[in-house]
């Protein structure tokens, strides 16, 4: 009977000890897996966006190849001009095969932050263990009624058990995150580290062919008509003011390379548990821009926009 | 100079070059000379262009080959974020267990 009371009331202490601990640092883990969750959902997205820009680059090379071709091909002969379209042909078809494997390796990217997110979103409720350990209180109501009728702080041992619970797995769920992200952390610095130059040439070749292309066709359209004789088109005026308006649209490559150094400024904040609300939303920012750009394009495929 | 920094200025040259030579006064001046001179002009635009082309594409594959050696690294890192995530579930087996376990001792403590 002694040994029967004494074990009840273990159980009660233990129970009181556990259902005490919640408060205390349930919320700051909650805060810190969001934190996690929304790095990855922006990192998620980052990876997609990546995947548009490679392909608007290569449109874009293409179609300086193109350009260069048919400039010089009225001064050629045959053999030069198979030689000339050949040997730009291989380099494409090279660019090509480095672009794909560049998204290859984007989508295995992707599989890392996708990995990192659920694990961030997976939550007491969503992994099942609240019914389980309803049952735990179940069975140990079974032992003793009184254990399931006790109450602690005047809240009953069912209603308390929720916290506990979410406290016991945001504990394993945070320990289990911060390994994870501190084993993990020298191969995703240097990850995104390589992304950022691959972005970097490639928004440099963007911006080159975009400005060659620019250039020709502001000497077909507005220099050449007022150079030689003849009667000037009647939207010449129109079309030097559009020219001086121009922007070479690079908006998504760019807005690519500074979504990268974003990304990459706040997983060091990750690392270091810094990383704010204020970090986060422009982490969302950037992100999102490459894509509203990249659909832009999509829509509407000029070479140029006006800012 | 390190040979990526000669490598990038040699790249800004010749993107400076293909844009002169895309330019009205180029044009204009290749008017007037010879059929001999404008083939030049025209095979030089492409030589120029053609160079463009490789050395961006030597960077990128440098990038690309780095990446690729990076691969391995990322997917242990996503193994290891996959498994974590099915020790969480091994949490609830185990509290399953303590569960039966417990129904199992209730019926041998009676109930007072």
């Amino acid at each position: 009977m002694r040994k029967r009371i004494a074990m009840r009331s273990t159980m009660i202490g233990v129970l009181v000890v556990l259902l005490a601990l919640p408060g205390l640092g349930c919320a700051a883990k909650a805060a810190r897996a969001s934190q996690f969750e929304r790095f990855a959902l922006a990192g998620t997205q980052f990876a997609d966006a990546v995947q548009l820009v490679l392909d608007e680059s290569f449109e874009t090379k293409v179609a300086t190849s193109s350009l260069v071709l048919v400039e010089a091909r009225p001064n050629l002969d045959r053999d030069q001009r198979l030689e000339a379209i050949e040997d730009d042909d291989t380099e494409l078809r090279e660019r090509l095969s480095i672009l794909d494997d560049l998204k290859k390796h984007a989508r295995i990217l992707r599989g890392y932050f996708v990995a990192l997110q659920t694990l961030a979103q997976t939550d007491a409720e969503s992994s099942g263990l609240v019914d389980v350990t309803n049952g735990l209180v179940g069975a140990l109501g079974g032992i003793s009624p009184a254990i399931a009728r006790a109450t602690v702080g005047g809240q009953g041992i069912q209603d308390l058990i929720r916290p506990a619970v979410d406290f016991a797995f945001g504990s394993f769920q945070s320990r289990a995150l911060e390994r994870e992200l501190r084993r993990n952390a020298p191969t995703v610095e240097r990850e995104l580290a390589l992304q950022q130059a691959a972005l970097t040439v490639i928004a440099d070749a963007m911006r080159s062919d975009l400005e060659a292309q620019a250039e020709a066709e502001d000497r077909d359209r507005i220099h050449l008509p007022y150079v030689q004789e003849g009667t000037l088109p009647a939207d010449w005026n129109e079309r030097r003011l559009n020219s001086f308006r121009r922007r070479i649209r690079l908006s998504s490559v760019d807005a690519a390379t500074q979504a990268v150094e974003t990304i990459r400024s706040s997983f060091v904040a990750l690392v270091e548990n810094r990383l704010d609300d204020a970090a986060i939303g422009a982490l969302i920012r950037d992100v999102t821009e490459i894509v509203t750009f990249v659909e832009g394009v999509t829509r509407n495929p000029q070479r140029e926009d006006s800012r | 100079m390190s040979p990526s920094a000669i490598r990038n200025e040699t790249l800004k040259q010749l993107r400076a070059a293909r844009r002169s030579m895309l330019s009205a006064r180029w044009t204009l001046r290749l008017a007037d000379a010879d059929a001999e001179t404008r083939s030049e002009a025209a095979m030089k635009l492409l030589e120029v262009n053609h160079a463009i082309l490789m050395l961006e594409n030597r960077d990128l594959s440098e990038i690309r080959d780095a990446l690729i050696e990076n691969e391995e690294d990322l997917l242990a890192g996503t193994e290891a974020l996959q498994s974590a995530l099915k020790d969480l579930g091994k949490v609830k087996s185990a509290l399953n267990a303590v569960s039966g376990v417990l129904a199992a001792l209730g019926k041998v403590i009676s109930p007072f």
